[in-house]
């Protein structure tokens, strides 16, 4: 085997094991009036085995890490806004009932509880028109994208994997757009 | 074992200076206890974590705490790996460069490694397995059911209470008039408040109305009175109340909450809106009852216990993860401590003994201040404390040979010094010196013995009763057995050897050399060359016999000669008649005596010449000049006659010191000699067809001071043996004459300071060479 053909299949086993973990999220841009907004979901962030942690009682939490980001060829995309928000479920298996705090940059903006999981599925995996501040004013005709990363908690397995130095995302997701003033 | 390394000094290769210990950072006592003490922390500190895992929150351990130690993990399995690699790898070096030791320490590593790794990977996999199993074991089927059925039952219990407290709200709602609502007539309303709390034990009962403080604003809910057990603990307060009252308002639903009290216990409420005749909500109502502590407490514990048991099912994978990686920690740790101290084992059990090694090899090739530290006391220390003393003593002993050597040296190059002194001596000296061993063979021979003797060097190693059995050398052989007794008694002899064309007469000595205990070493001839002496000392008697002869003979021969002269004046003048035969006789007679008589006294001058000759009056001259005034003199004789004189005049010759009138006769004398040679002044041509020549030649040799007069002829020559009588007095090979021309002739050319010897000439003749000193 040559040196080439090693380093392809250790790159796609590395792309494949990513792919395999990463949960998808659809993100959708907003721009109005110079400002950024973001909706997001991520259907698939609710395991099975997320689910199991939350029925156990455990507090669950998905954390979303949203940037936009203008990109550029030859060096690491610059990052225009960045916002951090969370959505912790706890389930109380006295009441049955589940309790979800969302969260922005570490303060809690909404909270609310209920017995049904559809319900709280949609509290932890969507979010809408979530607002970016941007350190700088939009380009017109600018390209730029959204990414959002996501992070769960607690982790339910263990892998090697996750001492890559730059860190894993439970999913990830991106949606570039053009600002047209 | 040990407290320090060792290292070995090799001050005098100036790596480092003498003192000073160079140790490698690991070896380093302070070091080593660092390291052991990191070691024994790390210990100690995974022990202390293993037991803090329980307290840990579970999130904690799956996301914080496994990373981490999973990063130690392979951080020391990468050290681990190292460490055996690197030390491995220098077993094979060492190997394979066949480097002292190598093959003993690489068993005793291997011996090592195997006591420590084998062992510790038993315990880790035995240990990984009983953690797995242990981890099973926790979730087994029972303990699931168990704790299922408990939280199923606590939580059954809270939420029948809740659908009690639900229906009795919605009941009571039902029951309350609605005109008594809006008028919010407590008197009205209270009975049927107090039939409901009468049916329920440690309830409470709460009734509120709405208050729109204008068209359209949110409804607001208004307290308008409470009914309560008397068995109701008095902890509670109603704000919960107000807060669930008036979100059932504005939602038009049922609520429910558990308000948890100071006391332990909890109030299960139920908000029941009550619809007006409009559709909108004109009250509720809040039933509530009291669940006393233990047995809230008891439902609490029965949840709490399946949410851990749920929590560590759910996170099993990642508490067993920290588990085991603090296990392997724990082992990996051990096994590099473990490793490390088996290779630093074998180092110090081999490093000592390769050093003495070392050492042993770096003494033998002279390095003898090399010194081994020693690093211990036991065993190997006492060993390396004797080779150190043994070292010292060898720089001792070489110290003091290398003194005795350099005394020895110098010693010898004195020795060697004089010898050569010696030598020079006996080589310039006139003496011969001939030196014998004790075999008789012969050691040395000196440049005068082989000139006197007529060797070369090749007789050197010889016995000198060989070299002597030569013909010439018989006169030595008395000398040689003499020198071979025992003791000669320094024995002289006088002896005559037959030279070329001399004699050479010789005082020969005999001088046996003795050694330690008057041994015999060997005898040293030597052999002074007296025939100068000899003849001079004929010279000196030949003087006093002329000048005997001289005073003796010469004075009679005057009387004679006038006794003649008179007998024949006498028969002359008488007158007498003499017979002609008389007259002829005495005639005859008185002419042979008076012509003896004058020829007595011709050969008396002569005698009387060289008795009394003057000593030279030398000054600084030209001994060319002399050469051709000399010659001037023959000019006439060479112009009738057919000789030729060829005369060869060096132009550089320097000054002689010389006195003329001598060195003017000393000329003469040998061209009168030539002249006779070749047949006097008509001599004919030479068998050869060459004509007499007579050659005169003057030469500088400024490398001996000196100055040649050569005079040659072509004549028949001079045998060699007669050569050497040339110069004795009354030797003449021309039959007549005194024979003292050239006897006076080498006295003057010896009282200058010269010498003069006869040899051949080629083709033919005789060659005269005098030498004169330079001035």
């Amino acid at each position: 085997m040559t040196r080439r053909s090693t380093i392809a299949l250790l790159t796609a086993w590395l792309v494949a094991a990513v792919a395999l973990r990463a949960a998808e999220i659809k993100v959708t841009p907003l721009v109005d009036n110079g400002r950024v907004y973001a909706s997001f979901s991520a259907a698939d962030a609710l395991t099975p085995e997320g689910e199991e942690v939350l029925r156990s009682g455990l507090l669950f939490t998905l954390t979303y890490d949203v940037e936009v980001r203008r990109p550029t060829a030859i060096w690491f995309d610059p990052t225009l806004a960045r916002v951090t928000v969370s959505a912790s479920a706890k389930y109380d298996p006295l009441t049955g009932k589940y309790q979800v705090d969302r969260a922005r940059d570490g303060k809690i903006v909404t909270a609310k509880s209920s017995e049904q999981l559809a319900e709280i599925r949609g509290l932890l995996t969507e979010f809408e028109k979530v607002p970016l501040e941007l350190t700088a004013p939009l380009e017109p005709n600018g390209d730029y994208y959204v990414r959002v990363r996501l992070h769960a908690s607690p982790r339910t397995s263990f892998s090697l994997w996750w001492l890559w130095p730059w860190g894993q995302d439970d999913g990830a997701g991106r949606a570039t757009f053009t600002y047209i003033q | 074992m040990s407290d320090g390394p060792a290292t070995l000094l090799t001050p005098e290769a100036g790596t480092s200076p003498p003192g000073e210990v160079r140790r490698r950072p690991l070896d380093n006592p302070r070091v080593l206890t660092v390291a052991g003490i990191v070691l024994v922390v790390l210990l100690a500190g995974l022990f202390w974590l293993a037991e803090s895992t329980s307290q840990i929150a579970l999130p904690v351990l799956a996301d914080v705490l496994l990373y981490p130690l999973v990063a130690v993990d392979i951080a020391l399995i990468l050290a681990l790996t190292f460490v055996l690699a690197r030390n491995l790898l220098k077993l094979w070096v060492e190997q394979r460069q066949a480097a002292p030791f190598a093959r003993f320490r690489a068993k005793l590593v291997g011996a090592l490694l195997a006591m420590t790794i084998v062992p510790a990977l038993l315990v880790l996999i035995s240990g990984s397995e009983i953690i797995s199993n242990t981890a099973a074991r926790w979730f087994s089927e029972p303990v699931t059911e168990v704790l299922d059925a408990g939280n199923f039952i606590a939580s059954r219990y809270f939420q029948e209470r809740q659908d009690t407290m639900v229906l009795r709200a919605a009941r009571l709602t039902r029951t309350l008039p609605v005109p008594a609502v809006l008028a919010q007539d407590t008197t009205t309303l209270g009975p049927p408040l107090d039939a409901e709390l009468s049916t329920l034990p440690y309830g409470m009962v709460e009734l509120y109305g709405v208050a729109t403080s204008a068209p359209g604003a949110t409804p607001e809910a208004v307290f308008l009175m409470a009914k309560e057990a008397d068995s109701l603990p008095r902890d509670h307060v109603r704000a919960a109340a107000d807060r669930l009252a008036a979100i059932s308002i504005r939602s038009g639903r049922t609520e429910t909450t558990q308000d948890p009290l100071d006391g332990g216990g909890v109030l299960v409420r139920a908000a029941e809106p009550i619809p007006g005749p409009d559709g909108g909500m004109i009250g509720a109502v809040v039933v509530s009852q009291y669940l006393r502590p233990d047995v809230n407490a008891a439902a609490h514990a029965a949840s709490e216990a399946y949410q851990r048991y749920q929590a560590l099912r759910v996170l099993k994978g990642p508490i067993q993860g920290v588990n085991l990686s603090i296990f392997l920690a724990v082992t990996l740790l051990i096994l590099i401590g473990a490793t490390w101290m088996g290779l630093y084992l074998a180092k110090r059990i081999t490093r000592p003994v390769q050093q003495l090694a070392d050492g042993a090899r770096a003494i033998g090739a002279g390095q003898l201040d090399f010194r081994l530290e020693p690093e211990s006391i036991d065993e190997l220390g006492s060993l390396v404390e004797a080779f150190n003393m043994m070292a010292a003593e060898l720089r001792t002993s070489r110290s003091r040979l290398e003194e005795s050597r350099q005394a020895l040296e110098r010693t010898n190059v004195e020795v060697d010094a004089r010898r050569r002194y010696i030598e020079t001596i006996l080589e310039r000296a006139a003496t011969g010196v001939i030196s014998l061993d004790a075999d008789g063979r012969i050691s040395t021979v000196n440049g005068a013995a082989e000139r006197l003797l007529g060797l070369d060097d090749r007789v050197v190693g010889q016995p000198v009763v060989a070299v002597c059995a030569r013909e010439d050398l018989q006169p030595l052989r008395p000398l040689v057995a003499a020198a071979e007794q025992t003791d000669p008694g320094g024995l002289v002899q006088e002896i005559t050897l037959a030279r070329e064309d001399r004699e050479v007469h010789l005082a020969a000595t005999a001088t046996v050399l003795r050694g330690e205990g008057a041994r015999r070493e060997g005898a040293v001839l030597v052999l002074d060359d007296v025939t100068a002496l000899i003849r001079a000392q004929r010279v000196a008697a030949w003087r006093d016999v002329a000048r005997r002869l001289a005073h003796e003979i010469k004075n009679p021969l005057t009387p004679i000669q006038l006794s003649a002269e008179r007998l024949r004046r006498h028969l002359a003048g008488t007158g007498v008649p003499v017979p002609p035969a008389t007259q002829a006789l005495v005639h005859e007679c008185t002419e042979a005596i008076i012509g003896e008589v004058e020829a007595l006294k011709g050969l008396v001058d002569e005698f009387a010449q060289f008795a009394r000759l003057r000593g030279p009056r030398m000054v600084p001259g030209d001994l060319n000049r002399l050469v051709d005034d000399a010659l001037r003199l023959y000019a006439g004789v060479l112009q009738q006659g057919s000789l030729h004189v060829d005369r060869d005049l060096d132009a550089a010759l320097p000054p002689v010191r010389f006195d003329g009138e001598q060195i003017r006769q000393v000329i003469l004398n040998l061209v009168d000699n030539a002249v006779e040679a070749l047949g006097g002044a008509q001599a004919p041509t030479r068998p050869d067809g060459s004509p007499p020549t007579i050659g005169v030649r003057t030469r500088h040799d400024a490398q001996a001071g000196l100055v040649r007069l050569t005079v040659t002829d072509n004549g028949p020559g001079v045998p060699p043996a007669d050569r050497d009588k040339l110069f004795m007095p009354y030797y003449s090979t021309k039959g007549r004459g005194s024979g003292l021309g050239l006897a006076i002739v080498r006295r003057i050319v010896v009282e200058h300071g010269g010498a003069i010897e006869a040899g051949e000439a080629r083709p033919s003749g005789t060659t005269f060479t005098v030498e004169l000193p330079a001035a």
